[in-house]
């Protein structure tokens, strides 16, 4: 009932902003507005729809095409032939190539019906750019089924200036994040459980005596994600949403204050207690030189801080057992704009494309084709409901199509670790909202000090928190740089924005 | 080095040229052995496992003898050798026209007489400070000259290197030019001068810019990166860096995709990568090399 | 473009003919200039008009063109907290040092290889120094790591093995100015001094034969032969070089060094400064306005070098 209300506001907002001329759609023929008169009809209005001629639905997604490929989309299109008289043609984007190229083709204006994105991909400032259409109108029209699985929430994550331009998945990822640590070590050392950040600190001190030519923990020249998870287990909540952030909030506080690492109060304790932990070997001297991310997979690290994702995979790839120790409270959902699909405004089929896009998510058949490929050819399914790829270098699962993942239609795959399932369960279960994952930080107005301010944490502050430098001295310095760059304005900005957004979702 | 060469080349030995060999030999010799040792590190890291590399680092010998590397690379031999063939074509054929542009303009750019040299020099000059920059460029090809997947893509932005032809423009004006004056007088044309007089001329200047602009043909993946989408069209060293990509990028977010990443053989992999481009390019070198390492008291030019 | 009322520079053609000559002459050139002309004018000079980027901010709805105009907006961001001007003193000085040293040491292995005896030896010399070009930066970054890493480091391994305490190269920026002078020489200094033995081997023999009978040794020989004769091309090089002074080794420094902050103070050049703070945002008018100004000061510096060179010797001018 919410979420019903909740999209017809926008959409009459949206309606209002396209008459009043105020959209982007700047004259492009097959935007919201040729559709707005639709408006939320329901799926009724789709057997209206006119699907007499053949489309071709051009998509976008990042990653290397897998050998099998073309075979498993000879399948798809007949049935999308015969379903919805189209077919789809995916475009990868390489993994080498991405980050040039998902900009250049969204501006050279090549007719693009379907693109990936998601905050790694900036899709709210390309958003605001635009890139993208809004569909807030279309969803329901041609969207009903998978529109029905959208949460409120993730409808309150896509919109940007009151429009909705990308459509999640329902799959969940969320915010737990800790130490993932070599069992066999922790039994050495008689470790039973690592709950407290000082427990870490003894295991690493542990690894760094004894066990040498490896690294207890390692990071990679962005820095170290120790500090995030200091912050986030006593309760702070980043403005990026993800680790890295510079900007942080109290969301307990009824106006949270918007301060910046730097500046936070339990900083100068946690800075001390990483000399302490740098000085008694906890990782290397060039930490923030190594380039290898595989070191805790390959036996040359005993941990790594990271989420429940990397756990499992270190599981099913390697050969050593891992655990893993959440230390983050409460449960969160992590934003579904992490990955999502959205409508180009060059595209010249949105409506097909939607269709498409919903069959993919609300038909089984449809989303096994693209995610495993053909059954008893690319994947096998278990009995205890876990899945098995074939032969993995001819048919990737899941590759590049994870802004449609859906929670009910994904399996586990053979080798996660037991336990699995069951915090799946405990996780989704426990989850509370946070309604601070809608709000996205708007860098326009403040884009130089934003610049600048990163550069000066890269350089200040990344080797100041693996305890390279004094840490009283080195934060002072840190601070100073700071205020040079323009701290105090982004600090003012972003806490217009937060006020605002208060306001806003009262 | 030897009595008879010494003899053959008519220098004396002096004590000047005993002290500038002693000196020349010690500094080369060092500076070959630098070169030499990371290349040796570079092959043997090729053929390393990668848990041994993760362990101890890159050696002279590989501590763990592997070919993981390169069982990986040559899963589809077709592909790597159809990329071989893609790579060579537009090598052979941008290094000639490459050439020819170049040298063509170089010499009318170096002809004292010619009253717009340095205004034309400007004209190519300037390109090489201020370009539209990627976007725009990528812009024109793709929606006005129409180069998506299409060799010529990989061609024209190499053709004409503006360092080249000033380069190869520096050469041909050490060409006296009482000696076009006189092939003029016996009534050759301009074109006749360049290609019967000049062109030979300047074997060792063509040799240099014609071996430089083959290596930018030969490893360029940059300009296929952009407008080739079809694998089918990849050269090789698109293809390689693709490979390499994706087994970095696939660790990388090993969280978010399913790919199986157990044993990406991504370290000794870059080295197999260079050891497959380099290889070729290694074997035709000492061809090209008689024409410019040449001893000049042998006999410098030949008219 | 021909007008009848320039003087042609040239002289020593009988006046009469003189306009029909030029004429005619030109004609011949104009046509084989002509090619690279229009390939210039299609592939460079039309699509500078993306230069524009710089002044606006892009939208893609409504392309490079299209999108409202921004001032100078975008460049301001480069120069707040004189980031700006330390990474362009950085770009220009290690573009200075690199191409003192590496064009000098290109020249000193030139006229080693051609002048020493041995055709076998220096054949094998001359190749082997060519193999650094094939290493790519990415290839060298691991093998630096390698060597100056702190615990298991070549380098400190060696300090270890004579009883010396281990350095931490990554805490130390001032090494890096070193480290990456010489690995820069040490990538292009078989690849340049291809070009110097080129412009040696097309001395005239003649010249040193006389040399010889003169009783000149070879250091003299060096001195007044073959450096007045490699003057061009040692001056192309030093305009070419100087005429990209702004712009940094994108690949070289940003592997060998990345985005380990300890070392930006002395290792930070434009480009990888550029990439960096863009890589969120990416915004297509930033990374232009700061081409921009690479673009601009480039000018300004190779046409005051230019001048002056023209002054001393019309002839070694770039344009």
């Amino acid at each position: 009932m919410k979420r019903k209300l909740y999209s017809l506001l926008v959409s009459v907002l949206a309606a209002a902003l396209v008459f009043g001329g105020c959209g982007s759609q700047g004259g492009n023929p097959s935007g919201a507005s040729d559709t707005s008169a639709v408006s939320t009809a329901g799926s009724s209005a789709q057997s209206k729809i006119d699907t007499s001629k053949e489309a071709e639905i051009v998509m976008y997604i990042i990653g290397n095409q897998s050998p099998d490929f073309e075979n498993v989309m000879k399948e798809f299109n007949k049935k999308s032939l015969d379903d919805l008289n189209a077919t789809l043609q995916v475009n990868y984007l390489n993994w080498g190539e991405y980050k040039t190229k998902y900009p250049l083709i969204l501006s050279a204006g090549e007719p693009i019906d379907l693109i990936y994105t998601a905050t790694w991909m900036n899709y709210y400032y390309q958003a605001q750019k635009g890139a993208f259409k809004p569909i807030e109108d279309l969803l329901p029209v041609y969207c009903p089924e998978s529109y029905k699985t959208i949460t409120e929430e993730a409808m309150k994550q896509a919109t940007v200036n009151g429009h909705i331009y990308a459509v999640a998945g329902t799959k969940e990822s969320y915010n737990a994040y800790g130490p993932v640590v070599r069992k066999d070590l922790m039994d050495k050392y008689g470790m039973k459980s690592i709950d407290t950040f000082d427990q870490y600190g003894d295991f690493l001190k542990a690894v760094a005596k004894n066990e040498k030519g490896m690294d207890p923990t390692f990071f990679t020249s962005t820095g170290s994600e120790i500090d995030d998870i200091y912050m986030l287990s006593k309760g702070l909540y980043p403005l990026t949403g993800n680790s890295g952030s510079i900007y942080w909030i109290d969301p307990k506080q009824e106006q949270p204050k918007v301060f910046s690492k730097t500046d936070w109060d339990g900083m100068p304790e946690f800075l001390a207690k990483m000399k302490e932990w740098s000085d008694a070997g906890c990782w290397s001297k060039s930490a923030l030189a190594n380039k290898d991310t595989e070191k805790m997979n390959n036996g040359t690290a005993a941990s790594r801080i990271k989420n429940l994702e990397v756990w499992v995979s270190s599981n099913i790839d390697t050969k050593w057992d891992f655990n893993f120790y959440n230390f983050v409270e409460p449960i969160e959902i992590l934003s579904h704009m992490q990955d999502a699909m959205a409508v180009p405004t060059s595209s010249n089929n949105t409506e097909r494309a939607l269709m498409l896009l919903d069959k993919i998510k609300s038909d089984k058949t449809y989303y096994n084709l693209l995610n495993f490929g053909i059954e008893g050819v690319n994947y096998k399914i278990h009995e205890d409901n876990t899945i098995e790829s074939v032969d993995s270098t001819k048919f990737a699962f899941q590759n590049g199509f994870w802004g449609m993942q859906m929670r009910d239609f994904d399996l586990n795959k053979v080798g996660s670790p037991e336990t699995l399932p069951q915090i799946q369960k405990e996780y989704h279960d426990t989850a509370v909202p946070n309604k601070f994952r809608s709000y996205y930080m708007d860098t326009e107005k403040i884009k130089n000090e934003y610049a600048a301010v990163q550069n000066v944490m890269e350089q200040y502050f990344n080797p100041l928190e693996l305890g390279y430098v004094d840490p009283v001295k080195g934060l002072d310095t840190t601070q100073k740089q700071m205020k040079a760059a323009g701290n105090e304005k982004v600090l003012a900005e972003l806490q217009a924005q937060i006020d605002k957004f208060i306001a806003d979702n009262k | 080095m030897s009595y008879s060469t010494l003899v053959n080349n008519r220098i004396r030995m002096s004590k000047s040229t005993i002290i500038f060999n002693i000196i020349g030999y010690s500094i080369l010799s060092v500076l070959a052995l630098l070169c030499i040792f990371p290349f040796i590190m570079l092959l043997s890291g090729s053929f390393t496992a990668e848990q041994s590399i993760a362990q101890y680092g890159y050696g002279i010998i590989p501590r763990e003898f592997s070919t993981n590397a390169y069982d990986l690379l040559f899963k589809n031999p077709g592909e790597i050798i159809h990329a071989y063939g893609v790579t060579i074509f537009i090598t052979a054929a941008g290094t000639f026209f490459g050439l020819f542009v170049t040298s063509m303009t170089a010499y009318v750019l170096s002809r004292q007489d010619f009253k717009y040299r340095n205004g034309f020099s400007f004209f190519f000059y300037f390109t090489t400070l201020f370009n539209g920059g990627t976007l725009t460029i990528y812009i024109f090809f793709v929606k006005y000259l129409n180069l998506k997947d299409s060799y010529l893509a990989l061609i024209l932005p190499l053709l004409i290197n503006v360092f080249y032809l000033l380069i190869m423009r520096s050469f041909m004006a050490s060409i006296p030019s009482s000696i076009i004056e006189s092939a003029k007088i016996d009534g050759a044309g301009e074109f006749l001068i360049y290609v019967r007089l000049i062109l030979p001329l300047s074997k060792s200047g063509l040799t240099t810019i014609g071996l430089f602009i083959l290596l930018g043909y030969w490893n360029d993946w940059y300009n296929a990166m952009l407008y080739i989408s079809d694998y089918k069209m990849y050269p090789l060293q698109y293809m390689l860096y693709n490979m390499l990509s994706a087994t970095e990028a696939i660790s990388r977010i090993s969280s978010s995709s399913g790919i199986e990443i157990s044993n990406m053989p991504a370290q000794s992999l870059k080295m197999a990568m260079a050891v497959i481009a380099t290889g070729p390019v290694l074997l035709v070198y000492p061809f090209v090399q008689k024409y410019f390492v040449k001893g000049i008291t042998i006999g410098a030019v030949k008219g | 473009m021909q007008t009848s009322n320039r003087e042609p520079e040239r002289v020593g053609i009988m006046k009469n003919h003189q306009f029909l000559n030029e004429f005619n002459k030109n004609k011949a050139l104009f046509i084989m200039i002509a090619p690279a002309v229009l390939l210039t004018i299609i592939l460079s000079y039309i699509p500078m008009s993306g230069l524009v980027l710089a002044f606006k901010n892009f939208r893609y709805d409504l392309g490079v063109f299209g999108s409202p105009w921004a001032g100078f907006e975008n460049f301001k961001y480069f120069f707040l907290s004189g980031t700006g001007a330390r990474v362009t003193f950085n770009t220009i000085f290690y573009n200075l040092i690199n191409l003192i040293t590496s064009q000098f040491l290109s020249m000193l292995v030139a006229i080693f290889i051609t002048e020493i005896f041995g055709k076998t030896y220096k054949k094998i010399c001359q190749s082997l120094i060519f193999l650094p070009y094939f290493i790519s930066w990415v290839i060298v970054g691991t093998f630096i790591y390698n060597i100056f890493n702190y615990e298991t480091g070549t380098f400190n391994s060696i300090l270890k093995f004579f009883n010396m305490e281990p350095i931490n190269m990554y805490s130390i920026p001032s090494a890096w100015v070193w480290i990456i002078m010489i690995f820069n020489s040490w990538k292009w200094v078989g690849y340049n001094s291809i070009i110097y033995m080129a412009a040696i081997t097309n001395i005239d023999a003649e010249c040193y034969e006389a040399a010889d009978i003169d009783g000149a040794n070879i250091f003299q020989k060096i001195r007044s032969i073959t450096f007045p004769s490699i003057m061009p091309t040692i001056i192309v090089m030093l305009l070419l070089n100087v005429g990209r002074i702004l712009r940094g080794d994108f690949q070289m420094f940003y592997q060998i060094v990345g985005n380990n902050g300890q070392l930006y103070n002395t290792t930070d050049v434009i480009d990888t400064f550029v990439f960096r703070s863009l890589l969120t945002s990416s915004d297509m008018g930033m990374t232009a306005a700061v081409s921009f100004y690479q673009s601009v000061l480039c000018l300004v510096i190779i046409l005051a070098v230019n001048g002056i060179v023209k002054r001393v010797n019309k002839e070694y001018a770039l344009f």
